[in-house]
């Protein structure tokens, strides 16, 4: 007993010892400082920071960087909770939805002045990306991934099944929903784990963002212009979901709801989500693989662009450092790094030939045909403060397909009804 | 005279001493419960007074959250929900866990295995429990249905269905904690002294008699117990529903205590959430002060 209680006591000195040191050459200005940055991204995302991070490691000795990974699904509820308790991390990603929110609640840092500097090369960026960032006059984060929307498919299924590729029909520009709902249902069949299922629009069952796509590209709507009604209750957003349903329910040839296969797996012919994905992607070794653009409409073709962007939060202990690392995450060493899962927003990385020429990357033809070709086409989330409260109606209509408790009308009738509100505040 | 009056000074002094010494034993607890949970709950109450969103301004609002409660959909929905799972879980674990206490309460070989067995679940984590159970459910490539497959059934893609949904969501619950009741079940059996079995023998008791007229009398203060217990945390049931179903298909699985963390932490309504949360809190209270009112009627030899 006595014996633990000296260890404890000498432990807890210890600890008073190194806090002192702490306090004492915080004065001489190199203060050993630990920033946090928050990320949606995967273990090779990680991997991709903590590798790039060595080179700040270098230049600022004095900082350790921890990288933290959040769910997708929870990230934006998680910070607004972390805002709450004066909790923010010091850099984080931050995705375009979110943006209304986050400068709503004052919790972006200015960041105008820094970007100045001429190493920075800020004209390098495509303005066209930065427009979400900027707020009365200040610049509150840069871009760092702005990816359309596209379609991963399983080449060798498609092969032994003799059909058209979607590349090939893309070629032809043949490549349109119907088709891509006709080649769904052909490459589903079999039993057990020889069960094989055309598509997966879902990559998790709450991320509905290939839908609207969909529904754009004959010409319907999700919002009005400015923002004020629900407009995805209409002939277009009915045959969305009806779509959706026949080849859930009727066809079997989407994965069921619930279902965890994934593309990796080889049972699923085509996927749809974002570049960024492709981590995931090259390591597959089972089967041949590449990317295409989404399907088409009579209204052409209009993949989401899913910009993701850097931000500093305010309320840091260490904002200068903060910024620092927000610099050189965005510098162009930075954003060539970052380049290897997500499309980047610089000029010169996006135009250079290391963006294309990773290893096991699909054909410099396909990420022109899928990604860099539909840059200009596609449609951006629509922004709105309480963007979590819409999203999560527009799940739950979902949820309501999913279960087959309602019709699509009915689906999106109430979600009319739920959301109007929440738009008309 | 003088000396009874030192006697009693004497004893006045020693009985706050024990007064004294008393508050000082408990002070830890009392110092924690004040500080964890009795301010936060006067917070809570002060919040749930107000419009107070999770950033920004709040507002004074009086009982008007109470108010909404009662034009409230969702939340009657919520507690007819806990009130269905409660009624569906309770008795289904606690005959469950009396009947495996009865199985494993006699030693034979291999026992050890058994009990450990059941008991398993207990200390894994709830949320891979209920992950595990989630794949496990798949609709059609989930081991279950796969399996009923073997046989020619087509299973239900079982979180998914309103039927379904919570009856799956009751019984992984079940298999979770059953272990727990099953424990305490044991113990109180195993108390249950032998002379009175032979006694019963003696009179040419069968085994069910011997339950029916033995072992239940004397065994009904653990049942109280696990009772409350299961009663209390059924009516808080939130990990399972969040990782297995998030309150779908519709609203059919969406408990109060759901509701009261998408009302917080998704759409940041902390003051109709806490004014959620009293109700919560006060329908456990009544709960537990009539199960302890009406515990004399049937809950036999209490010491």
């Amino acid at each position: 007993m006595k014996k633990y209680f000296i260890v404890l006591l000498g432990m807890a000195l210890m600890i008073l010892g190194a806090c002192d040191k702490g306090s004492e050459s915080s004065g001489a200005g190199n203060e050993k400082v630990e920033l946090t940055f928050t990320t949606w991204g995967g273990d090779q995302h990680i991997e991709m920071y903590e590798e790039l991070l060595k080179e700040f490691y270098d230049e600022n000795p004095n900082i350790k960087v921890d990288v933290e990974s959040i769910p997708h699904g929870d990230y934006q509820q998680k910070l607004s909770v972390l805002a709450a308790g004066n909790e923010l991390p010091d850099v984080g990603w931050v995705a375009e939805r979110m943006v209304p929110q986050f400068v709503k609640n004052d919790i972006l840092t200015d960041i105008t002045d820094i970007v100045e500097d001429k190493d920075f090369e800020f004209d390098d960026f495509i303005p066209s990306t930065l427009d979400l960032w900027k707020h009365d006059g200040k610049l509150l984060g840069l871009p760092f991934s702005t990816p359309p929307m596209i379609l991963y498919y399983n080449k060798t299924m498609f092969e032994e099944a003799g059909l058209e590729t979607p590349n090939e029909l893309a070629k032809k520009d043949e490549w349109t929903w119907e088709q891509f709902e006709k080649s769904s249902k052909a490459l589903s069949g079999g039993k057990g784990s020889e069960r094989t299922y055309g598509a997966r629009l879902f990559n998790e069952w709450t991320n509905f963002a290939t839908m609207p796509s969909h529904t754009l590209s004959y010409g319907g709507k999700l919002f009005s212009d400015d923002m004020t009604k629900f407009e995805w209750n209409s002939t277009e957003g009915i045959e969305t979901l009806k779509m959706l349903d026949r080849m859930m329910f009727k066809d079997k040839s989407h994965v069921p709801p619930g279902e965890n296969i994934n593309f990796e797996s080889g049972n699923v012919g085509m996927f749809t989500f974002m570049y960024s994905y492709i981590a995931n992607v090259r390591d597959i070794t089972d089967f041949d693989w590449d990317i295409a653009p989404l399907p088409k409409g009579p209204k052409g073709r209009v993949p989401l662009l899913g910009q993701a962007g850097i931000a500093a939060f305010e309320g840091s202990d260490h904002p200068e450092e903060a910024k620092k690392l927000l610099l050189f995450l965005e510098s162009k060493t930075g954003i060539q790094a970052q380049s290897s899962f997500f499309v980047p927003p610089r000029k010169s990385v996006l135009e250079s030939d290391e963006f294309i020429n990773i290893p096991n990357n699909p054909s410099r033809e396909s990420i022109e045909l899928a990604l860099i070709d539909e840059m200009d086409n596609g449609f951006t989330y629509p922004l709105h403060e309480d963007w979590t409260k819409i999203e999560s109606e527009i799940i739950n209509g979902f949820d309501k397909l999913f279960s087959q408790i309602e019709k699509p009308e009915g689906i999106l009738k109430e979600m009319e009804e739920k959301i109007d509100p929440i738009l008309e505040k | 005279m003088t000396k009874t009056k030192l006697i009693r000074r004497k004893k006045i002094s020693n009985k706050l001493g024990d007064t004294i010494g008393g508050w000082l034993f408990i002070s830890p607890m009392l110092l924690g419960f004040t500080i964890f949970m009795f301010g936060p709950l006067l917070y809570a109450f002060y919040i749930s007074l107000h419009d107070w969103p999770l950033l920004g301004e709040s507002f004074f609002t009086g009982f008007e959250n109470y108010q909404n409660l009662v034009k409230d959909n969702s939340f009657k929905n919520s507690l007819i929900v806990t009130l269905l799972f409660s009624l569906g879980l309770v008795p289904l674990n606690i005959t469950l866990a009396m009947f495996l206490a009865v199985l494993l309460k006699d030693k034979f070989w291999g026992i050890g295995f058994f009990r450990t067995a059941i008991f398993v679940p207990v200390v894994t984590s709830l949320i891979v429990w209920a992950i595990v159970w989630k794949y496990l459910l798949a609709p059609e490539l989930g081991f279950i249905n796969q399996f009923l497959g073997l046989f020619g059934i087509e299973g239900p893609s079982w979180l998914l269905n309103k039927s379904t949904a919570l009856p799956a969501v009751i019984i992984v619950s079940v298999i979770k904690n059953v272990g727990l009741n099953m424990i305490l079940f044991l113990t109180a059996m195993q108390q249950v002294p032998e002379e009175l079995y032979e006694a019963a023998e003696l009179d040419g008791a069968s085994a069910f008699r011997k339950f029916r007229n033995v072992t239940f009398p004397l065994i009904t203060p653990t049942i109280f117990l696990t009772m409350i217990i299961t009663t209390i945390g059924a009516m808080k049931i939130f990990g399972q529903v969040y990782v297995m179903t998030r309150g779908g298909p519709g609203e059919s699985t969406k408990v109060l205590v759901y509701y009261i963390w998408e009302t917080a932490f998704k759409l940041f309504d902390m003051g109709y959430a806490s004014a959620l949360a009293f109700v919560l809190f006060f329908i456990l209270l009544a709960f537990t002060i009539l199960s302890w009112v009406v515990r004399k009627r049937w809950v036999f030899y209490e010491e």
